[in-house]
This record gives structure tokens, C-alpha cells and sequence, in this order.
């Protein structure tokens, strides 16, 4: 019986939640590029940002699923969400950072700073990913042992 | 190329990882998670057997048993360990699946764990006994004894088999939970045993496994029984789980309180090292008839010794690949040659010891010392002791390598056991227990059963006789000849194994039991620990050491020194003790000879060689300070004081003569001389008088040498005697002097010792406490072993009431008894109390059979003693002060009682003479020969004439008293004519009395004049000083029953040698029949006639009173002869008293105030109360107070005005 309630509420998060900040989660990242980056970079102008805002958010959920035993049923289920949400969160988290570099770099228009400020975003961004790769590559999502047995 | 390119995408890319995933385990996990599972089981398999001790390694499984492969590398090994436990593909986790998985497990199995075929069957079964049988999640699946010797497998047969069912997906885990129950012994309200036995429960486990579960307590027992016939335990408490284990929750109110401990469906195996019988006994039949299986392991035969000793080099070869970084090839050689190494008895872990010792650390050393490098390939083989080929050809023998802690030899034991000196009996017993131990092997050898016996031992013996030493000796012995594992001694005291609370006890001893496994553990002084009955931490600790003793039969051989009394007295206060401890070891003492030999040792151990010339002193020392009893410096010990108090001699001596050999000990370092012959004449003839008693003395004396020089013809006759003496005579008889040349004389006869003199009285032997006498009488006897024993006054010890006599006289016979021969004792006192004394202690009469009397010296005897004593103590005498001494000292023996007299009062009376001698030669001035000499007016001074003594000029400051005065006067007179009679030898009447009673007024100068008596008699040496003790009734009358009489003797003992004033004497008398002053009266009589020339009693009081006073007591009358009465005083007469006082003080009377002052007396005089003296000076002083008043209101004052009393000064107001 409480197996079954477990697994009802596991569900219902998996459904109602989990897959719904996962969708929007993959929006934003398309959407922060798309339309923040890619519109200050034509514009020239800063923009709001949004990049933390979600990073908060898918965070929260990732958390709370790990937490809760059995919401966490759905990584053992799924063996490749563990992975997704990981480096979907890596990734999103960059560019948020982008972002705000941008964000903070163009709120005063002056070409120097503008330039200054591609520079330290491309940098940054650069050197986020290489560590993001690194880091994957020495422990390798795969390899990763979901071994709470059952 | 291609593949490069996809690399370095996945690199960047890392998002391509969870496409992988979903590759690799599916979209949705379902089979691909079990191979997971099975892959981490795997390798938690193998990480299990490096665990393990007493596991083969993990590359068993590539052995074949029957032939290994001659050049099996650890490098192959550890590759195919990895794929070793591939898993089953696609297997189903079904009941009824399981059973195929049991068909070849026993196969399986052999690869792991070495052992026969049945008993690998029979496991193999009992695991699958509940798969056939079928089984409910609330029961234990199983229940299985295994029983079989220590270090057999048996829990590592387990193990296996769960790891392996484990594999074959029958069990979801590998690990198996185990409890030891020795762990718990200590645990007796199993809060610790139910706390680790829920966790065991609730584990991931398929197998929870129960060691010794012949060590399980009854109520341990008892909670197994629950769990087997119901499948849970009801806990007598609440518990609630707190970080993982239990916690007693009384008074919680909690809906997650633990109430009882389900077995969750597990397998129970229990395993023991005890015979089947034993178990069934220990466990019940309840229990046993819940056992699904009862497996006996067979012991390891020969064929699979080889087995086994391959397993365990497989593990060693893994070893050194692993740590070492080097591989070891083997051969069968090797193998078989290993396998001789097993024995039964010691187990697998002996065998995997053994390689660790002797292979596995001597490589080691070699790659540490850089001999063999890391990734060099060698091989092991064996040619009359182990070797390393290396592939050059270079062969290393890895004895070379090996550490040397193998002293521990048979040899050398029994070498460091010869090289001990003496100890005949212990090194025979020593030797008798490795005979024993082999015989028992070869029993076992050929079948037979091989009896166990206790090696416990007791030894007794004095301090220094080398109980500790062979103590270690033991150890070793044993080590060396297998009864122990490891040898080594551990020695404790009472301290180490009692605690500081009760309870305490038990877990410090069995601490120290535990750290003393394999070994000796060497109780030293073992009897302290139960001094008194009621000792509770003694007990305490008793009780755990034979708990201790029982539990580690096989493995502990405790070892008990004392004191041989003391330790009889120990095994009877604890009778399970005596039983435990059969073999029983007397220390003897050394005898001289053997002292010697460890001198020489202790000697040349120190670099010094002892000179062949102290041989004899030598031995004669030692023969002299072993004395039976009183051994605490004896022995060993002696010896290395002596050796090191000679070294410290030679020092000295070699500083003074540098070119001695600096390493020869010689004689006069040891203090030694040659030994003085005894000269009994020699010695007799310094005591005067005694023909008698040094008759006896010579009697014996003869005897004794007539025994010595038997002795030294080598002919035995039995002339041995007792010796005990009783003096019998008065004191001051020279009892003392002769006790002490009787131990002199038995000393250098070699009768005695050491030859002192103990001299003690009762209060020395007896004590005022129950109990105390014995230990108080044998303490003082003790102290007289090798000696004299002299008791003086020996008949007061019988004679209180207490009864604690009986008990002193009881202990002594019986120590006489028991150190017959060691101590001689002589009983003194005086003759007739000394009969009755003996014939009342009828024990005492048989035990003393030479009785010497002392009679007492007579006059010529005692002045030739005084004589001897002024010559020893260095002065000489002219021959008048010798005819002078003869008289005195017959005077004095004529007064002295029988107490007082012989040789004690001529050396007070000397002593005497003595002290006048010095002060007349430091008062006169003398030199020479003189300072020396002892003249006639030494001993007899002359009469001193007291010159400036002048009675007249004394009496003549008394006013009045005229009758008194003419008294006085007589007294003087007769006295000094007495003086003179006597000058000229007439008779003189020395019992004249001197006692007076002075009756009188009161302020009639009766104290001024007992003062001026005193100085008369003083000045007329009738007494030796003019001291005057003034007291009264309650001087003398105390106020309890019995007090008076002490308190009055007090105060007449401190007057003696002067004058007793009593004042008021007739108060004495004055109360009624049951009045105390009688007793003081009674008692002053007494004392009156006892000292009558040294004291002189005065009694004062009114007229009438003492008149009535002597009435009353006869006795008194004729004591006091001379009554003196005292008048009042005239009126003439006190006016001259009142001028006097003040012409004293530096007043004037003028004429009126004489007139005021005469008519104030004459009215004064008709009252009854008239004080005479005493009135004049209150007048006299009231007077000075008005004449001060009267002029304090005057400013201008004359001399004369202050020095003049006037009569309105006088006149009363």
C-alpha cells in the first residue's frame, strides 16, 4: 500500500513536474541564446535577464527529486535522465553567466566596453565549456552507478 | 581515423553521453540494471577473499587441485580474476530455479575451500535445504551447526557458498553478517548481544552466521530457541533504533519502538570447535531439534593439505605481485615442501603464518634491501631450505632474509635452563613436562588419544630463588615445544589484576588474561590476592582468572608464586584453586656451595672474577645469612648485594693501590677477613662471680665442639639438643650478659646464624587487640631467627586476665617447633615466679629443658663488679676510696631489696660516683693522673658543713615564737652532735623521727617556720634538698574512688628529698566514714615509713583541730612525735611585726599612729578570729591605701609627709 502511494506521487511528479521544468528547462536554453544573446548581441543594448531565474528553478527540482526516495525512482527507471538534467543544468548555468556578462557589459553604451565585454563572454563561455568537458570526460555520466539497489 | 574524430566530438560534446546511456542500459532500465548488480557483486566477491584470513586468495579458482600448474603467475592470476565471476546471462530469480542452481555447486565450491567430498556435499545440501523443503519470509530459512577444530573453514566455507549463490542468482546478497559469542561473555544482560544481533537481522544478508556458539549463554541460548521456533524475538524491553543501533526507550511514547527482532527469512549458521555430544549438551535438545543441518568437517587429509598449502602460496604469489610488484613462480616442490608445515592442531592460520614468515617477509626485506627489483620474475624453489632463482641464474637463500625471532628455540631453552644454578627439582620438572608433551604427540601420532594435562604451576619459594627466572625459562619451553603459540611471560601483581570498583575487577583481569594468551601468565606474591576472607575485589579477580584459565585451556599456563605458607594458606581460602594448579614447585634455598657458583656468575657477568681465597669466607658467609624463615634478603639476591657492595670496595681499594688487578675481587672486599675462633674463656672471664652458671655454660660448650669436630671426621652421630634456656634469678644477676655470651658462643660454634640478641618483655610479645598477639609474638620471633630470643620477665605473659598470654605462649611453642634448630630462646625472670610460670605452660616445660639459676651476687662479688666497671669505664681508684666503696656498697646491699640490688645498683651507684668525681675535679682543678682517680671523698663526700649557714641569723628574723625557736634550735643541736658521734664512730640513732606537727593560730608563721625547718635539715643533710611541697586536703584528695591514693603519692613523691607541708591537716579527717582523706591519710602513712629518710611530713592546722585530728588516728600519733604549738602572738610583738613591714617598705609610723595601731590590736586580740600576723598586714595595708587617698588631695608634698602613716591612717573608718 505505501509502495503504491509511493509510486502514485512519483508519477504524478514525474509527469506533472519533472517533465514539464525538464521541456521548459530545454526552451529557456534555446530561448536564452536565441533571443537574449543572439537580440543584445544585434542590438547593441542590454536586456533582462533570465538565464538564473530558470538555473534556480531546474535546480530545485533536480534537488528535490534526488531527495525524495521516491521520486528518485524515475532515475533508476530512466537510466539517461540522470545525465540529461546534469548536463542540461551545466549547460543552461553557462549561459546564464553569458548572459549576464553581456547584460551587465552593454548596460552602457560605450564600444570599448562593448568590445571588452564580447571578449570576457566569449572567454568565459569558452573556458566553461572546456572545463564542463573535462569534467565529464573524468567522470563520465555512464559510468555513474545508480546502484541504490531497488 | 573515424574513430578518432567521434572521439574527440564525445570529448566536446559530452551531451552525447546520454545518448550513450540510453545505448547502453536501454530507455527504460529493466535487465540491463541485474548486470550491473551482478558485476558489483563481483567484484565485492573478490575484494571478500582478500578479506578473509583464513581464505585462500581469489585466484584459487584457477587451481586444479589435483595438478596445479607448475608456473602458475600471479600475473595470470589477477588477469583472469576479473572475468572470473562472469554472471549468468538472462537468468530467472525463481524458487524453482534455484535448485539447478545447486546441481555442481559442491564443484564449485572445491575450488574455494579445501575440503572433502562429503563435507562439501553436506554443506552444499544444507544450503539448499529450505530451496526444497520451502520457506516463509518469518522463519530462519535454515538453521546449520557446523562443527569442526579451530581455524578449520568454517565460516569461510559460508562465504564462499553465499558469494557463489550469490553468483548463480539464488541469493540476492554475498555478504554474510556474523556474531562471535565469545564477544558477549562479558555481556549478562545481552543489551550488547540483541543490540548487533538486530543490526546482523536487518542487513542486507542472506546468511547470518553465529561463531562459538559453544561459548552462548543460557539466556543467549534461549533467544536463539526463540528465533528458531517462531521466527522472532520478543524483546523483555522497548527499544527505538538511534543511529543504527538499539536504544532502551522507557517512558517514550513513540509508535516506532522496537518490540521485538524478526530473523527476516535469513539462514542461521552456527558454527562451534567442541565435539558433537559436547554441543547437543550445551545447546538442548529444544535447540538441536530446530537445526535444519548438523556438518562435522572432516579434518584436512593429506591429499588436501596439498590443496591447501597451494591455495595459500596461490594467495602469497598474488600478494607479491600486488604489493611487491615482482612474480614468484612456484613448483611442486614448493608445494609439497610447505605442506609439511601443516598441523592440525594449529590450523590453516598457522600454515598461512608460516608462509607469511617465512616466504612473504623475507621477500619483502630482499625487495626493501633493493636485492630484487620491482617487475623481476623469480621463482621459489626449495633445496634443503628455501631459495629465490632469479633469471639470471643468481640464487638467494631467503634464510639469509629472514628475521631472526626464532630464539625461541628448543635448544636454546634447555641451554639458558642448564646454565641456571642449583634448582635440581624444578629444571627435573621442567624436563618432565617435555617428556610428557612428547609422549602425548606420539600418542596422538599413532592414534591414540592424547591426554591433556594442566600446565598451571605453583611455584613457592623464598625471594631470590629464581621464580621469575625459570618462570621465563617455561615460557619459552613451552613455546618451544608447541603447548604455547607465542612464549612470552607476562608478570603481574595484585595491582594489575585488581580494579578500583567492584566490578572493575573482572574486566582488568581478563584484560590482562587476554593480552597473556599464547603465554605465561606469572602472578607474582599470588596470595595477596585474597589476603582476607572477605576480599571482594580479590575474589572478583579469582574468579575470573579460573574463568579465564578454563576458557583458554589450550593456549595459557598461569603461573602462582608466593611464599610457601603463604600460598598453602591462599590454595585453602579458594579450594577450586588447588585443583586447577596440580603441579606444585618447591624454590628450595641455595645452599652455600650453589651461592658461590652464582657469585662467580653474577661476578664474571659484571666484568669481575672473584679470587680463589674467598672460597671458604665465602661459603661460610652464605651459610650464615641463609637462615630458614628469614629469607627475604636471602638467595640471588643476597649474592648480587654482596657482588655489588664488593665492587663498590674494590673501588675504593684500587683507588688507594692503582696497580692492583682491577678485576680480581679479593676477601677484604667482601668485608672478610679470616674467621675469628670464639674464646669462650675469654669471654666467661669478664663476668665475676656465676661459677654455676659457667660451669653449664663450658658443659656446653664442649659439647658443641666435640660435635664440630665430629663434624669435620666426617662421623655423623645425632647429639642434636634443644637449646632453650631459662634463666632463673633476681634482676641485675647478669642474665642479660650471659643470654648474650650464649649467642655468641652458639654463633661461633655455627649453632646459630646470625647470633644476635633479641631482648623483649611481654608488652613485646603481647598485644591488646584480638588477633594481635600471634602476629606481634611471631614479628618479634622472626626478627630473633638465626639468634637469641631473650624474654625477660617471661612469667607476666600468662599473668592478665585477657587470655592473649595463653595465645603468645601457644604461637611461641609452636614456632619453636617449627624453627627448631634456627633460634635459640631463653625465659628470665625471677625464680619462684618462673617455676610457677613452667609448670602452668606444661608445653613450654618439655621445650625448655636447661634451667640456669642466678643467684645473687654477694657483697664481695658486687664490689669486685664495682671494681671491673670503674677499670672498664677508665678510672682508677686509690685504696682508700676502695675501702670506702667496700663499706658503701655492702651499706647499700644491706638496704637493697632483692629487686633492688646486685649488679644493676652498683653500676647506678657508680654512674654515681662518677658524677661527683667530675664535678669535684672540675671544682677543684686537678690534672693529670687525677682527672682519673676516684678518691674517698668521691664515693663518701665530706659532710658539708654549709659554713655560711647560720641558724641564729635566721631565727632571728622571726619575732616571737620563742618556744618554736628553742625547738628548732634543740633539733639543730642534736643533729649536729649526731654529726659528730658519728665522726668519731659512735652509735648514732638514725630512726629518730623527723615527722612534726605544727598546731597554731592561723598567722603564727607556722609555713615561715616549716621553711626555716627545711633549711635546718637541709643544712643538717638529713635531707638532700630544702625544697618545701605546701599542700592541703585538696592536694591530696581526688574525687573519685581510687584516685586519691595516686594523686596523694604523686605529691609525696615530688616532695621526697625535702619537707611535705600539709596545711589543714585535720581536714583530712574530716569527713565521714566513706571520706576519701582516710585513703590519703592511709596512703601517707604508707609512704611516710617506706622513704623515712628521705622525707620529712609536717602537718599544720589550729590547735584543737589537730588535736582532735591525731585522736582520731591512732597511727599518726606515734608517728609525729613532736607537736609544736604555736602561740599568739603578744600585742608587743606584732606591734614589732607591724614596724617591721613598714620600715620594709620605707614608711615611718609616727607616735599617733603607733597608739591608733596598739589600741586597734588590743580590740582586735579578744575576737575569736583574730588572725595575729595576718591581721597586721591587712592593717598595714589598708593603712598604705588611706595615706594615699589622704595626700592625693594635697599638691605640695614633702618627702616627709610621703614616707610618714599617720593614725588617721590606721584608724579603721
Amino acid at each position: 500500500m505505501k509502495d503504491l502511494i509511493a509510486n502514485f506521487f512519483a508519477v504524478l511528479w514525474f509527469f506533472g513536474v519533472m517533465l514539464g521544468t525538464l521541456a521548459l528547462s530545454v526552451f529557456t536554453l534555446i530561448g536564452i541564446y536565441s533571443m537574449n544573446i543572439m537580440g543584445m548581441l544585434k542590438s547593441g543594448f542590454s536586456s533582462q535577464t533570465v538565464g538564473f531565474l530558470f538555473c534556480f528553478i531546474l535546480g530545485s527540482v533536480i534537488a528535490v527529486t534526488g531527495w525524495v526516495p521516491a521520486f528518485r525512482r524515475c532515475y533508476y527507471k530512466l537510466p539517461w535522465l540522470y545525465p540529461l538534467c546534469t548536463i542540461l543544468f551545466m549547460d543552461l548555468f553557462i549561459l546564464s553567466i553569458t548572459e549576464f556578462i553581456l547584460a551587465k557589459g552593454f548596460s552602457v553604451i560605450d564600444p570599448i566596453r562593448h568590445a571588452l565585454t564580447l571578449i570576457i563572454a566569449a572567454i568565459q563561455f569558452v573556458v566553461c565549456r572546456v572545463a564542463m568537458c573535462w569534467y565529464l570526460n573524468k567522470y563520465p555520466m555512464v559510468l555513474h552507478k545508480y546502484d541504490r539497489i531497488e | 581515423m573515424a574513430r578518432n574524430f567521434q572521439e574527440i566530438l564525445r570529448l566536446f560534446f559530452p551531451e552525447f553521453q546520454i545518448t550513450d546511456t540510453v545505448q547502453e542500459r536501454g530507455f527504460i532500465a529493466t535487465s540491463k540494471k541485474r548486470d550491473s548488480y551482478a558485476r558489483q557483486t563481483s567484484q565485492t566477491y573478490s575484494q571478500n577473499n582478500t578479506e578473509v584470513k583464513s581464505a585462500p586468495g581469489s585466484s584459487v579458482h584457477q587451481m586444479q587441485p589435483v595438478s596445479p600448474a607448475p608456473s602458475s603467475t600471479a600475473a595470470v592470476n589477477k588477469n583472469t580474476a576479473k572475468t572470473a565471476y562472469s554472471p549468468a546471462k538472462d537468468d530467472v530469480k525463481t524458487l524453482a530455479k534455484a535448485n539447478e542452481a545447486f546441481d555442481g555447486l559442491p564443484d564449485t565450491l572445491k575450488k574455494y575451500w579445501v575440503g572433502s567430498e562429503e563435507d562439501r556435499l553436506s554443506l552444499c545440501q544444507a544450503f539448499q535445504r529450505p530451496y526444497v523443503k520451502g520457506f516463509d519470509n518469518v522463519k530462519p530459512k535454515d538453521a546449520i551447526l557446523i562443527i569442526g577444530p579451530e581455524s578449520r573453514g568454517k565460516a569461510y566455507a559460508v562465504r564462499c557458498l553465499c558469494a557463489l549463490l550469490k553468483q548463480k542468482k539464488v541469493f540476492r546478497y554475498a555478504e554474510v553478517e556474523s556474531l562471535d559469542f565469545e564477544d558477549y561473555a562479558a555481556d549478562t544482560e545481552n543489551s550488547l548481544f540483541l543490540s548487533d544481533l538486530y543490526k546482523s537481522l536487518n542487513t542486507n544478508t542472506e546468511a547470518v552466521l553465529f561463531e562459538n556458539v559453544e561459548k552462548a549463554s543460557l539466556s543467549q541460548i534461549e533467544i536463539i530457541y526463540q528465533f528458531l521456533s517462531d521466527g522472532t524475538y520478543r524483546l523483555p524491553k522497548r527499544y527505538m533504533m538511534n543511529n543504527g543501533s538499539l536504544v532502551e526507550a522507557t517512558g517514550v511514547l513513540n509508535t516506532e519502538l522496537v518490540s521485538e527482532i524478526a530473523c527476516n527469512g535469513k539462514i542461521f549458521v552456527f558454527t562451534t570447535t567442541v565435539s558433537e555430544s559436547e554441543i547437543v549438551s550445551i545447546l538442548g535438545n529444544k535447540v538441536v531439534r530446530e537445526l535444519g543441518d548438523i556438518i562435522t568437517l572432516d579434518p584436512i587429509e593429506k591429499d588436501q593439505v596439498r590443496d591447501l598449502s597451494y591455495t595459500l602460496l596461490s594467495d602469497f604469489v598474488k600478494k607479491c605481485k600486488d604489493n611487491l610488484h615482482i612474480n614468484i613462480l612456484l613448483n611442486n616442490n614448493i608445494i609439497n615442501e610447505v605442506g609439511t608445515h601443516y598441523r592440525e592442531n594449529l590450523g590453516v592460520v598457522e600454515l598461512k603464518k608460516y608462509i607469511e614468515d617465512q616466504l612473504y617477509e623475507p621477500v619483502t626485506e630482499m625487495k626493501l634491501q633493493g636485492v630484487l627489483q620491482s617487475g623481476v620474475t623469480a621463482s621459489l624453489v626449495f633445496d634443503e631450505g628455501y631459495f629465490i632463482a632469479l633469471e639470471g641464474g643468481k640464487v638467494i637463500p631467503v634464510s639469509d632474509f629472514l628475521k631472526d625471532y626464532n630464539s625461541l628455540e628448543l635448544e636454546e631453552a634447555r641451554k639458558e635452563l642448564d646454565s641456571i644454578i642449583g634448582l635440581k627439582k624444578v629444571k627435573e620438572f621442567v624436563s618432565g613436562l617435555e617428556n610428557n608433551f612428547k609422549v602425548q604427540q606420539i600418542r596422538e601420532g599413532r592414534g591414540l588419544k592424547a591426554s591433556e594435562i594442566s600446565m598451571h604451576m605453583i611455584f613457592t619459594g623464598n625471594p631470590g630463588t629464581g621464580k621469575t627466572t625459570i618462570a621465563r625459562i617455561v615460557a619459552k619451553y613451552l613455546k618451544a615445544i608447541g603447548v604455547l603459540s607465542s612464549g612470552h611471560l607476562l608478570e603481574v601483581t595484585r595491582a594489575d589484576l585488581v580494579g578500583q570498583y567492584a566490578g572493575h575487577t573482572a574486566v582488568k583481569t581478563t584484560d590482562v588474561i587476554k593480552s597473556a594468551l599464547g603465554g605465561v601468565l606469572f602472578i607474582d606474591e599470588a596470595y595477596s590476592l585474597s589476603r582476607m576472607k572477605e576480599d571482594p575485589f580479590g575474589m572478583e579477580a579469582i574468579d575470573a582468572l579460573v574463568k579465564g584459565m578454563e576458557d583458554h585451556r589450550d593456549d595459557l599456563v598461569v603461573i602462582l608464586a608466593g611464599y610457601e605458607d603463604e600460598m598453602q594458606e591462599f590454595l585453602n581460602t579458594n579450594l577450586g584453586l588447588k585443583s586447577r594448579f596440580p603441579n606444585i614447585v618447591h624454590f628450595d634455598d641455595y645452599s652455600a656451595d650453589e651461592m658461590y657458583e652464582i657469585a662467580k656468575v653474577t661476578a664474571a657477568s659484571r666484568g669481575y672474577s672473584i679470587s680463589g681465597h674467598c672460597e671458604e669466607v665465602l661459603k661460610h658467609q652464605f651459610e650464615k645469612k641463609q637462615i630458614k624463615g628469614r629469607n627475604d634478603e636471602g638467595n640471588g639476591r643476597l649474592v648480587r648485594n654482596m657482588i655489588e657492595a664488593a665492587i663498590i670496595d674494590q673501588s675504593q681499594r684500587i683507588v688507594n693501590n692503582p696497580e692492583d688487578n682491577m678485576e680480581l675481587l679479593i676477601p677484604s672486599d667482601f668485608g672478610l677477613g679470616s674467621i675469628v675462633e670464639f674464646d669462650l674463656e675469654k669471654s666467661l672471664s669478664g663476668i665475676i662471680g656465676m661459677e654455676e652458671v659457667k660451669n653449664f655454660i663450658r658443659s656446653q660448650y664442649t659439647m658443641l665442639q666435640a660435635e664440630k669436630m665430629r663434624r669435620k671426621a666426617n662421623i655423623g652421630v645425632d647429639t642434636t639438643q634443644s637449646l632453650n634456656m631459662i634463666f632463673a634469678g633476681n634482676p641485675g644477676t647478669g642474665k642479660t650478659t650471659m643470654a648474650r655470651i650464649v649467642a655468641e658462643m652458639l654463633h661461633s660454634m655455627d649453632i646459630l646464624k646470625s647470633g644476635q640478641l633479641v631482648e623483649t618483655d611481654k608488652n613485646g610479645l603481647v598485644s591488646g587487640y584480638v588477633g594481635q598477639t600471634a602476629r606481634k609474638t611471631e614479628e618479634v620471633f622472626r626478627s630473633a631467627l638465626g639468634g637469641v630470643l631473650f624474654i625477660d620477665e617471661a612469667y607476666a605473659i600468662t599473668n592478665e586476665r585477657s587470655g592473649f598470654g595463653q595465645e603468645c605462649i601457644d604461637t611461641l611453642v609452636k614456632l619453636i617447633e617449627d624453627y627448631r634448630g634456627e633460634i635459640v630462646v631463653i625465659l628470665a625472670g625471677y625464680s619462684r615466679e618462673m617455676n610457677n610460670f613452667m609448670k602452668a605452660n606444661s608445653g613450654l616445660e618439655s621445650r625448655f629443658p636447661l634451667k640456669i639459676d642466678f643467684p645473687d651476687y654477694t657483697e664481695k662479688e658486687l664490689f669486685e663488679i664495682g671494681k671491673q666497671m670503674t677499670v672498664s669505664r677508665g678510672f682508677t681508684m686509690t685504696a682508700d676510696a676502695e675501702k670506702a666503696f667496700e663499706e658503701e656498697i655492702t651499706r647499700l646491699k644491706r638496704q637493697s631489696s632483692a629487686s633492688s640490688g646486685n649488679g644493676r645498683m652498683v653500676r647506678n651507684y657508680i654512674e654515681e660516683i662518677i658524677r661527683r668525681q667530675s664535678s669535684r675535679i672540675v671544682e677543684t682543678g686537678v690534672s693529670g693522673e687525677a682527672l682519673t682517680e676516684i678518691t674517698a671523698a668521691d664515693i663518701k663526700p665530706e659532710i658539708m658543713d654549709h659554713p655560711d649557714f647560720d641558724l641564729e641569723n635566721e631565727l632571728s628574723k622571726v619575732i616571737g615564737l620563742d618556744s618554736v625557736k628553742k625547738y628548732i634550735r634543740s633539733l639543730n643541736a642534736r643533729l649536729k652532735l649526731q654529726a659528730e658521734r658519728k665522726k668519731l664512730g659512735l652509735k648514732t640513732d638514725n630512726t629518730q623521727t623527723m615527722h612534726m606537727i605544727f598546731a597554731g593560730n592561723p598567722g603564727t608563721g607556722k609555713t615561715m617556720m616549716a621553711r626555716t625547718v627545711a633549711n635546718v635539715l637541709y643544712n643538717m643533710n638529713v635531707i638532700r634538698s630544702n625544697k618545701l611541697i605546701e599542700t592541703d586536703r585538696s592536694g591530696l584528695v581526688a574525687g573519685y574512688v581510687g584516685q586519691t591514693a595516686i594523686k596523694t603519692r604523686q605529691v609525696i613523691e615530688s616532695a621526697l628529698g625535702g619537707v611535705l607541708f600539709i596545711d589543714e591537716a585535720y581536714s583530712l579527717a574530716q569527713g565521714g566514714e566513706n571520706d576519701f582523706g582516710q585513703e590519703a591519710i592511709d596512703t601517707l602513712v604508707k609512704m611516710m615509713d617506706d622513704n623515712r629518710d628521705k622525707l620529712v611530713v609536717i602537718l599544720a592546722g589550729y590547735s584543737d583541730d589537730m588535736d582532735r585530728f591525731l585522736d582520731m588516728n591512732p597511727g599518726l600519733h606515734s608517728r609525729f612525735a613532736n607537736i609544736i604549738e604555736f602561740p599568739d602572738y603578744s600585742i608587743e610583738e606584732l606591734m614589732r611585726i607591724a614596724e617591721g613591714m613598714y620600715s620594709a617598705q620605707g614608711y615611718v609610723l609616727d607616735d599617733e599612729g603607733k597608739d591608733v595601731l596598739r589600741g586597734l590590736l588590743e580590740k582586735a586580740r579578744l575576737s575569736q578570729e583574730f588572725g595575729n600576723g595576718r591581721y597586721v598586714r591587712n592593717v598595714f595595708e589598708r593603712s598604705l591605701n588611706n595615706q594615699a587617698l589622704r595626700l592625693s588631695g594635697e599638691s605640695n608634698l614633702s618627702k616627709e609627709s610621703l614616707i610618714t602613716i599617720t593614725g588617721s591612717d590606721i584608724r579603721e573608718e
